[in-house]
């Protein structure tokens, strides 16, 4: 009969065992595509498109537009790649690789997979009038293990949660792999795939619902939302003084870490800051948290202030998406008026 | 917080444990049990803090009426404080969770409209207030009641069994909160509370859950007015078979493991029920101490088995029908109450007036008996599983329909079988672990070849359940029991 051990020693075993158990559960492999798929709310479910638009699209990305659900859902990749070739007479390929919520960590995750897979020439880096302090619940679903491992653990209301959960996901994530059963799909399939992922028009929601873009909405109820998110907006510095340099830490580590993501593949960086309703101006102060120079598209200004072309408090209508985009278009054709090749802006740009 | 979540099983479970022993190391073991509570309202509180507010006040209420039930010197004022217990503790559990079904239903008998309030149900108010029920009526009997108010809201709220029992008698913690302020844990205890929690673990996150999500979209289908095959149909009804007895089996052992580990033995309250061969017997092993609060405060009270059979019938129908809506309130728990109700009628029946049916022991009557149970208690499943009425009927229905698409794959079959000879033949975890709910029996027992002893082999398997606990815990489902 195998000899007992004490409960101290049998406590002790159990957890040493499972230390080691879940270390090799870090590091066990599986496919990234299986990955991208994990995605189980409203605001990663983008990541599977994002995905199959690096890796399976064959064609290329000189634009990757890195941001939130402004970008996501305020800026056509087409309207650009359209009105950009009209101005320099040269073919750009955009990517709308925007995620909905705020958090650079996520900026980064995308942004490293976009380099590794596709080098894009130029990555836009959205800014808004705030800054999340916190990072994203969906960079667990997406990041690599070391990326999970590594993030800054001060300052990271999710660091546990997210070193806590990477073991299962790695496991399951394992096991999907090799039944070659994901969720959503195992192969790349052209006919599923959803080419542009345009939503200035049309936005679906996570019941399949398609809410409709082309609105305009009443002044008075867009005044009421503006009213709510300024109430629930902590101002640009909440910290006490001596805290202020950690404030925005860990939004400033991962800018840049995407600015090493582009030096390591030759990108280059540029920040496009997206307004909200009655938001016009990127606030200098916010800025200069974020060790940024100077925004080099701005979006902003009085069209800001125009309840026309707003879907809600943060979000532009199918016509202000339109708009943005034509200025996102000819800002770039001014600040990098040599990205892609010339060719004629007819065919599949009309 | 459920138990299979990363959030207890790598935060608070470590953090609680290293906060009741580091205590204890000091000497200080009034106060370790002082933790225990706070422990124990965080666990609570991490869901909801608007809940765990209703649950401090139902407690206090409780207390201050208890303590009035069993000691006042004047007999009205006893009695008025008990029935105002009794009322406060009634109107909660109804308010959160029958209110709304009561009033739509009186509303649609009338034909006026009604809107549902949609009130969201405290967690384990069914638990915590059946408990306090339990204790205010043997206060008010007895004349005896807790006087120390911390080991009375640890005796409620004590975090293994606040959300989804054991449902546990006062008499039963009293004298281990007094040991464990006055002495040390049995430190034996602990490596048997891990294992019995690992195994509770895996059947939860090994077995249910993986059931689950594969027989749930057969649910939806029905619940969407959608036809399903038989063989869907049959997968549903086997799968959620299996798929509740191991998620209420594996959260019985993890509630008891974790019981354990902070040297509290709770009351067995699941002792392999697919293997009873009659409906009587099968909830005397299927949420056994709801069975007993059922009989102690329900039963007894309609009266017994004081006024002659027929009484004693009806009363058992009524107990059983109770306890069927305590699970819900929809006309599915209404329907799966009034079919053990009147399964468990006609069990009593029998054996009053045809005994002979009891005494046939060959083993193919035996397999007979077994497999009889085991199909009515699977129909029965489906009215508590299903959305709603129609759609229960219409998985019936379609249980002898053509076999039509495989609706789960073949792991899944893999599994279900594996799971149904577990539940059949295979001896429970707490038999293989020797665990006793006798608080004068010893526990640990001396070491037997047949019995689970914390050897080396031992730790690594409970590594590799816990591991597997936490591999499904990343993104966990919720205990069955927990709706309750």
């Amino acid at each position: 009969m195998e000899k007992s051990l004490s409960p101290v020693a049998f406590a002790f075993a159990v957890g040493v065992a499972l230390l080691t158990l879940l270390g090799v559960a870090v590091l066990l492999p599986h496919d990234r595509y299986y990955r991208y798929q994990g995605h189980d709310s409203g605001t990663t479910r983008k990541a599977d498109w994002i995905y199959e638009r690096l890796h399976f699209d064959p064609a290329p990305i000189d634009v990757a537009l890195i941001g939130t659900s402004r970008t996501a859902g305020g800026l056509s990749a087409l309207t650009i790649e359209r009105d950009y070739c009209r101005t320099t007479g040269r073919r750009i390929h955009v990517a709308n690789l925007g995620v909905p919520e705020m958090g650079r960590n996520m900026h980064y995750a995308i942004a490293k997979e976009a380099g590794r897979a596709k080098a894009p020439k130029l990555f836009i880096i959205e800014l808004n009038e705030i800054e999340a302090r916190r990072p994203h619940d969906g960079f667990i679903l997406v990041a690599d293990a070391a990326d999970v491992l590594r993030a800054p653990a001060a300052i990271n209301a999710n660091y546990a949660a997210d070193l806590i959960r990477l073991p299962g996901r790695q496991i399951n994530l394992f096991f999907e792999t090799i039944a070659e059963r994901p969720r959503v799909r195992a192969q790349f399939d052209p006919a599923e795939y959803e080419g542009y992922f345009d939503r200035t028009n049309a936005i679906e929601l996570l019941d399949g619902r398609e809410i409709d873009k082309r609105v305009e909405k009443p002044r008075a109820e867009l005044d009421d939302l503006y009213a709510q998110r300024l109430a629930a907006e902590a101002p640009i510095s909440a910290f006490p003084t001596p805290l202020r340099p950690f404030e925005y830490r860990y939004a400033r580590k991962y800018l840049s870490a995407i600015e090493e993501v582009a030096r390591a593949t030759g990108a280059e960086i540029g920040y496009a800051f997206l307004p909200a309703y009655r938001s016009p101006v990127m606030p200098p102060a916010l800025l200069e948290q974020l060790d940024i120079e100077s925004v080099n598209i701005d979006l902003g200004g009085p069209s800001a202030g125009d309840a026309s072309l707003w879907f809600d408090a943060t979000h532009w209508n199918a016509r202000g998406a339109a708009i943005a985009s034509a200025r996102m278009a000819a800002s770039l054709a001014k600040a990098y008026p040599y990205l892609g090749r010339r060719e004629s802006c007819d065919g599949e740009l009309q | 917080m459920l138990f299979s979540s990363y959030q207890f099983l790598l935060v608070f479970l470590p953090l609680t444990l290293c906060g009741f022993y580091g205590l204890r190391a000091l000497g200080r073991r009034e106060t370790s049990l002082t933790f225990l509570l706070v422990a124990s309202f965080a666990f609570y509180g991490f869901g909801s803090l608007a809940h765990l507010s209703i649950l401090v006040g139902s407690i206090a209420v409780t207390y201050a009426l208890a303590r009035v039930a069993a000691s006042a010197s004047h007999e009205g004022v006893r009695t008025l404080a008990y029935h105002a217990g009794l009322a406060f503790n009634l109107s909660l559990i109804f308010w959160f969770k029958y209110f709304d079904f009561a009033a739509s239903n009186a509303a649609a008998i009338v034909g006026a409209d009604y809107t549902m309030r949609n009130i969201v149900l405290p967690l384990g108010i069914s638990f915590f207030t059946f408990q306090q029920i339990a204790y205010l009526v043997d206060c008010y009997r007895t004349g005896d009641c807790e006087r120390n108010p911390r080991d009375y809201a640890l005796f409620v709220t004590l975090y293994p069994q606040l959300v989804a029992g054991p449902i546990v008698h006062h008499a039963y913690t009293r004298p281990q909160f007094a040991a464990l302020a006055r002495s040390p844990v049995n430190l034996d205890m602990i490596p048997y509370g891990i294992m019995i929690f690992a195994m509770g673990l895996a059947k939860k996150a090994l077995i249910a859950d993986p059931i689950a999500r594969a027989i749930d979209p057969i649910f939806a289908t029905t619940a969407a007015g959608d036809a399903i095959g038989g063989a869907a149909a049959w997968a549903g009804m086997i799968g959620y078979t299996l798929q509740i007895y191991f998620d209420f089996s594996g959260y019985c052992d993890m509630a008891i493991g974790l019981g354990l580990m902070v040297g509290v033995r709770l009351p067995v309250n699941f002792a392999s029920p697919y293997k009873a061969r009659s409906i009587i017997e099968f909830w005397r092993r299927w949420h056994m101490t709801l069975s007993a609060f059922l009989k102690d405060y329900v039963y007894v009270p309609l009266g017994g088995n004081r006024r002659g059979e027929l009484f004693r019938l009806r009363n058992i129908f009524l107990t059983m029908l109770i306890g069927g809506v305590w699970h819900g309130a929809a006309w599915t728990f209404v329907i799966w109450g009034l079919i053990h109700a009147a399964l468990i009628t006609l069990n009593h029946a029998a054996r009053l007036w045809a005994p002979a049916l009891d005494s046939w022991r060959d083993p193919l009557s035996i397999a007979a008996k077994r497999t009889a149970l085991l199909l009515a208690v699977m129909l029965a499943w489906i009215f508590f599983r299903s959305q709603n009425v129609p759609a229960a009927f219409a998985m019936i229905g379609a249980l002898l329909s053509p076999v039509g698409a495989a609706p789960i794959g073949p792991e899944i079959i893999a599994l279900m079988i594996f799971a149904s000879a577990l539940a059949l033949f295979a001896p429970s975890s707490l038999e293989v672990s020797g665990y006793s709910d006798n608080l004068n029996a010893a526990f640990p027992k001396p070491a037997r070849a047949n019995l689970l002893r914390p050897t080396p082999t031992a730790a690594l398997a409970t590594a590799v359940m816990l591991l597997g606990g936490i591999a499904v815990a990343w993104k966990p489902a919720v205990f069955i029991y927990f709706n309750f």
